[in-house]
């Protein structure tokens, strides 16, 4: 229930808090589902990115490779506990 | 035998986590269609939200300030108060300066080359004796003995007795032991001033005179150049002579600003 509000809250953050507050509680947020941190680099690159700022919407990239890296950090801590 | 419990691994309970992560996936790809589709939607829907978010981080400024050593921002303040005051008072010299500067040697536009020197009075009378004035230029600044002094307007103050690198003292015509040939009135009477002390002259003058009070005494210069104005004359019937009292154009005791003009200029 927590994680759940947690990530409605990283969802909505980039709309009303500096970058940086959104970035931390998606990080938070994606440690349970993991694609929020993709979602709120969308929503970030959505709201800031414009060409010629930078070669990449760098948020989205961001997200992308955290959400994989929980991703598969998940996996394996489930894969743990199960052989465990 | 004790039944060993073990947590059941819960496919379902793993989709489910993995289903809302991507209902949440979903809502980010939404808003960047939105943007990419419809840009003036976009920016019609979040507009409100990010003036919101323009007031929240300012209360959140303001707030955080609070944590600010308060002792720290009142000495910061006092200081800035002070270089305020001290900024105002210099800009109020320099602005004041500019005007003498100004009405001394004429504005950028003037078409008239400024002779001589411009020079700051640092001492004049009552403060400085026998009617001399200080000024902040010397030989570093070509000044030599003998140049002329002028005040405002061109008129002739005085000439310069003794120089230093950067302060020479200037000997006003008004000084008590000063004697200076001048014209007075439109007849041009020549006459000899004498100087009486505290910027004022007298002259002696044969008694059948025409000069008249409020004719006005000029000295040689550029051209000719008024120096002051008679006030007085003291005529006794038994004397020869009689003498004029001269009060001067310029008052010697408020100069701020003079001008030192080489000789033969």
């Amino acid at each position: 229930m927590f994680a759940r509000a947690l990530t409605l809250f990283a969802l909505i953050a980039p709309f009303f808090f500096p970058w940086p507050f959104a970035a931390a509680l998606a990080l938070l947020a994606s440690l349970q589902y993991p694609p929020v941190a993709l979602a709120v680099g969308l929503e970030i690159d959505a709201l800031y990115f414009a060409r010629g700022v930078a070669s990449v919407p760098l948020a989205s990239v961001w997200g992308l490779a955290v959400m994989l890296v929980l991703v598969v950090a998940r996996r394996f801590v489930h894969t743990r506990l199960l052989v465990s | 035998m004790k039944k060993q419990f073990s947590r059941r691994h819960s496919a379902l309970s793993e989709s489910r986590a993995f289903s809302f992560g991507a209902l949440a996936l979903a809502v980010g790809v939404v808003v960047v269609l939105l943007r990419l589709v419809a840009p003036g939607v976009f920016v019609a829907v979040t507009a409100p939200m990010l003036s919101v978010s323009t007031r929240l981080n300012a209360s959140v400024a303001d707030a955080a300030s609070g944590f600010v050593n308060t002792q720290a921002l009142t000495r910061e303040r006092d200081a800035l108060v002070a270089e305020n005051a001290d900024l105002t008072r210099e800009n109020t010299a320099l602005t004041a300066r500019v005007q003498d500067l100004t009405s001394l040697i004429g504005s950028a536009t003037a078409t008239t080359p400024v002779r001589g020197i411009a020079a700051t009075v640092r001492m004049r009378p009552p403060e400085s004796p026998y009617d001399t004035l200080v000024i902040d230029a010397g030989s570093a600044d070509t000044v030599s003995a003998g140049d002329r002094v002028l005040a405002q307007g061109g008129v002739p103050l005085g000439t310069v007795v003794s120089v230093a690198a950067h302060t020479s003292r200037v000997q006003l015509f008004s000084a008590p032991t000063a004697t200076t040939t001048a014209w007075v009135g439109p007849t041009r009477e020549p006459i000899v001033l004498e100087g009486a002390g505290a910027g004022t002259f007298t002259a002696q003058v044969p008694k059948q005179t025409t000069i008249t009070l409020g004719e006005a005494v000029f000295v040689p210069g550029a051209g000719i150049q008024p120096i002051g104005t008679v006030v007085h004359i003291d005529a006794d019937p038994s004397a020869v002579m009689a003498a004029l009292e001269i009060q001067p154009t310029v008052n010697p005791f408020s100069l701020t600003m003079v001008e030192v003009v080489p000789q033969g200029t």
